[in-house]
């Protein structure tokens, strides 16, 4: 009798605890969205030594912005800035948008602007990637009123408001006052995230209430998590929310955890970069037309994939300013292949090498082998020799290259503007590796020409010619995967960057 | 005492030896690996910024006054700063090396707990059938990279049943999944070898006395088998911890556990010379100090030792 007193008092207990674990109260509920990406920004909170794509992009869409941004059509958006308008050819004035803080209080104006365009063009700033390499033109930024400014470059730039896409605006004071090691530890802008901490191995923010794209989450957790499988385990466990940089072969594994796949056109063209100043086959134009015709690049498109990606036919990509429409590239066509390189005087066929890195791009070692194997098809020899970015880069910039070609992305983000990929191919003084007068002139052309309708006319020429010179061996138009859980909402991403805002998990 | 010194003394020129030459061919190899500069800049930087970064950094003096300076600075422990995250290099290095420490430790313990006992079970008649069918396990495992027991371990621990978290510092049992991985990893290893030399104490003398005088099987196995056997199996053991210390870098790669390894590939890739420079003086280090430590366990465990130096 005794015992079942005591039993129906544990019951009792244990029911109330249940309740009261059951009603716990929904509302001071903490929505965490916790992302796992292949890779944290190693700089950590300093945006300008990060180049403007991946990893540092993922990160920093959190917690910073630009004045600009470019949308998925090419089309430059209002961020920090609402209006901007060409003064002279060498002057674009920006009006700034209102009642906009930083998450440390501080206010954002004429003044924050000016702060971070004169640490770009300080000597330390010329020696980060966006001042020497994004923004090298920009010579410096006057305050007009308290949300009106004027950015100066050295020479006419037609799409200044673009380039700054890649221009995070740091809090003015604290910037000042902490130097850019102690930033990097805590940094402050005025996205919808601010830093609780920060490590190579986790960067954990709390929502910014009071930024003007204020967060429907609590608090965000970025995970690096390099290996591509065990990100994908990480999402099906239901560890992360969200995952970035899938392979396109485990998109069944992703939809068999019920979680949804987020495919994005990247601007970027994945192709092989040929070396023309160096002497050796592919610098007659017939070799490189005829190793463009000898690739299935839709069936590597349709197959590697996933048939997400598309085969490039130029440079850029549809979503990019300058794409041409009427171009139709190089379809597949060995026996044409057969032809020009007989008439360039290989009927026997002939060999030729290139530099690659993989690891890069969805499915790009798959994709590269597939070139080498259509490629055979036609009595070409490719043989590749795979070297890491940091051999890649110095070869790149002095055109060290030994081999006739080198794996290049044709990358126009984030400014979206087929400007970026062609500038690389040009007669540069120092590290070209491919030159053609008539191209260049009208590239120098596209770069001051002022009026939108023109330049866009220009752009569209230059794709016609430098797709019919074939530079590069276009392979296909990538793609960026994401794998969302099955909770998660309100996800997008524009140019890699994710829409933090918007995201949040629970009920649609 | 005075040969105590001397030992002490000869140990501490061996340290010293130790750390000047790996300092000298990590100064060099890594002078040959590529240009730190030209990666700090990005891609199509010009050269006048490219020169700029080499002066901040001092990497346009001539390679012997850098390596004087180089030297000078490991001297007063003075790494540098990183070049990517510009933090004190040593303080960044150290601040990971807890982490790598607690997953050595349980690795080791885990692998010992599992690895000793079936080691000794196996060795004790490794002729009976059940014992050879473990033999090929064991075998076969240890053909196993860790890379497919750490994604295996996590497909069936996190995926499936939903029981551990695969993410470090993401609950209370974090460690378990890249410990059980580690010690998965390394355990054939051991339990082979602890296997072999029990079997080969059956064979001594001594053994054969002991079993002669009538000694029961248990006793024979605990009392003169066994500590014998653990002579070689604490020598493997201790090559064990060393190599967990330089960081068990897949392991750390797959559950993203913030170790010396992965600090030491992220700033590879990165060609963060000062970082990857104080990841390896401290390894080596306590490499070191693993070494000197199982000196004195073997004096202590082995009678025939003490009567040498240290």
């Amino acid at each position: 009798m005794r015992n079942k007193k005591i039993f129906s008092a544990a019951v009792s207990v244990a029911l109330l605890t249940l309740l009261w674990g059951g009603q716990a109260p929904a509302s001071a509920e903490i929505k965490t969205i916790t992302i796992g990406v292949p890779g944290l920004p190693p700089s950590q909170g300093n945006p300008f030594k990060e180049g403007p794509g991946t990893p540092g992009i993922h990160t920093y869409a959190a917690i910073f912005d630009a004045l600009t941004r470019v949308d998925s059509k090419g089309v430059v958006r209002p961020r920090l800035a609402t209006r901007w308008k060409s003064i002279d050819s060498t002057t674009w004035r920006f009006t700034l948008r209102q009642n906009v803080k930083f998450s440390n209080g501080e206010v954002f104006n004429a003044d924050a602007v000016i702060e971070t365009i004169d640490f770009l063009t300080s000597v330390d700033g010329r020696k980060t990637v966006i001042g020497s390499t994004e923004l090298p033109d920009v010579t410096g930024a006057k305050k007009i009123s308290e949300y009106l400014i004027e950015v100066t470059t050295k020479t006419a730039d037609a799409i200044l408001p673009a380039k700054l896409a890649a221009l995070y605006i740091v809090a003015p004071k604290a910037w000042k006052s902490a130097g850019q090691e102690v930033f990097a530890k805590a940094p402050i802008g005025t996205g919808p995230f601010k830093v609780d901490s920060i490590s190579t191995t986790r960067i954990e923010l709390t929502a910014f209430k009071g930024s003007w794209r204020a967060p429907k989450s609590d608090k965000l957790i970025i995970i690096p998590l390099a290996d591509a499988a065990s990100r994908l385990q990480a999402l099906q466990s239901g560890q992360v929310n969200m995952v970035a940089a899938i392979n396109p072969d485990q998109i069944a594994a992703v939809k068999k955890a019920s979680a949804r796949v987020f495919v994005v056109p990247a601007p970027q063209v994945m192709s092989l970069a040929f070396n023309t100043i160096k002497s050796g086959p592919v610098t007659d134009v017939r070799v490189r037309q005829a190793l463009n015709y000898a690739v299935n690049k839709a069936e590597i498109a349709q197959r590697l994939l996933a048939g997400k990606g598309k085969p490039a036919t130029q440079g850029v990509t549809p979503s990019v300013l300058g794409y041409n429409r009427d171009v139709q590239g190089y379809p597949y066509d060995p026996d044409k292949a057969k032809e020009l390189l007989a008439a360039a005087g290989f009927a026997n066929g002939l060999t030729i090498s290139a530099d690659i890195t993989v690891g890069s791009f969805p499915s790009d070692n798959l994709i590269y082998q597939t070139v080498k194997s259509d490629l055979a098809k036609v009595g070409v020899t490719l043989n590749y020799t795979t070297i890491t970015f940091a051999q890649w880069l110095p070869q790149y910039n002095t055109n060290s290259w030994k081999g006739d070609a080198f794996g290049l992305s044709w990358n126009s983000a984030p400014r979206g503007d087929a400007s970026r990929p062609y500038a690389i191919f040009v007669c540069k003084p120092v590290g070209a590796f491919y030159c053609n007068a008539g191209e260049d002139a009208l590239v120098k052309k596209a770069a001051l020409e002022l009026n939108a309708i023109k330049r866009l006319a220009i752009l569209k020429e230059i794709a016609v010619k430098v797709t019919a010179s074939a530079p590069a061996l276009y392979i296909v138009e990538q793609i960026d995967l994401y794998a969302l859980g099955k909770n998660l909402y309100g996800f997008s991403a524009n140019n890699r960057a994710i829409t933090y805002e918007n995201i949040y998990t629970g009920t649609k | 005492m005075k040969q105590r010194l001397k030992a002490v003394g000869s140990r501490l020129l061996q340290l010293v030896v130790l750390l000047g030459t790996i300092s000298t061919t990590l100064f060099l190899l890594l002078r040959l690996s590529g240009d730190p500069a030209i990666l700090l800049a990005g891609e199509g930087a010009s050269p006048e910024t490219i020169n700029a970064i080499r002066a901040d950094y001092g990497f346009d003096k001539s390679l012997f006054e850098q390596y004087l300076i180089f030297i000078w600075d490991v001297v007063r422990l003075d790494f540098g700063r990183s070049l990517v995250n510009s933090q004190p290099a040593l303080g960044f290095v150290l601040k990971y090396l807890p982490s790598t420490l607690h997953l050595t430790f349980l690795a080791i313990l885990f692998n010992s707990l599992i690895a000793i006992p079936a080691g000794v079970w196996l060795g004790a008649k490794p002729t009976q059938r059940r014992r050879r069918v473990l033999s090929a396990i064991v075998s076969v495992a240890q053909g196993t990279p860790a890379y497919v027991i750490g994604l295996l371990l996590i497909q069936i621990f996190s995926v499936w049943f939903n029981w551990l978290p695969s993410i470090a510092g993401t609950g209370t049992w974090s460690w378990v999944l890249p410990t059980a991985t580690l010690s998965f990893a390394l355990a054939p290893n051991l339990i082979r070898v602890v296997a072999a030399s029990i079997e080969d104490t059956t064979r001594q003398d001594y053994f054969r006395t002991a079993k002669a005088n009538g000694a029961e099987p248990r006793v024979l196995l605990i009392r003169h088998s066994l500590p014998n056997a653990l002579l070689s199996t604490t020598s493997l053991l201790g090559a064990q911890f060393a190599f967990l210390l330089s960081g068990a870098l897949i392991t750390e790669y797959i559950f993203a556990w913030p170790g010396l390894g992965l600090i030491l590939v992220q700033s590879i890739t990165n060609l963060d010379f000062p970082t990857i420079q104080a990841t390896v003086f401290v390894v080596a280090y306590l490499v070191f100090f693993v070494n000197l430590i199982m000196d004195q366990v073997f004096r202590i465990a082995d009678p025939r030792l003490r009567r040498s130096q240290l």
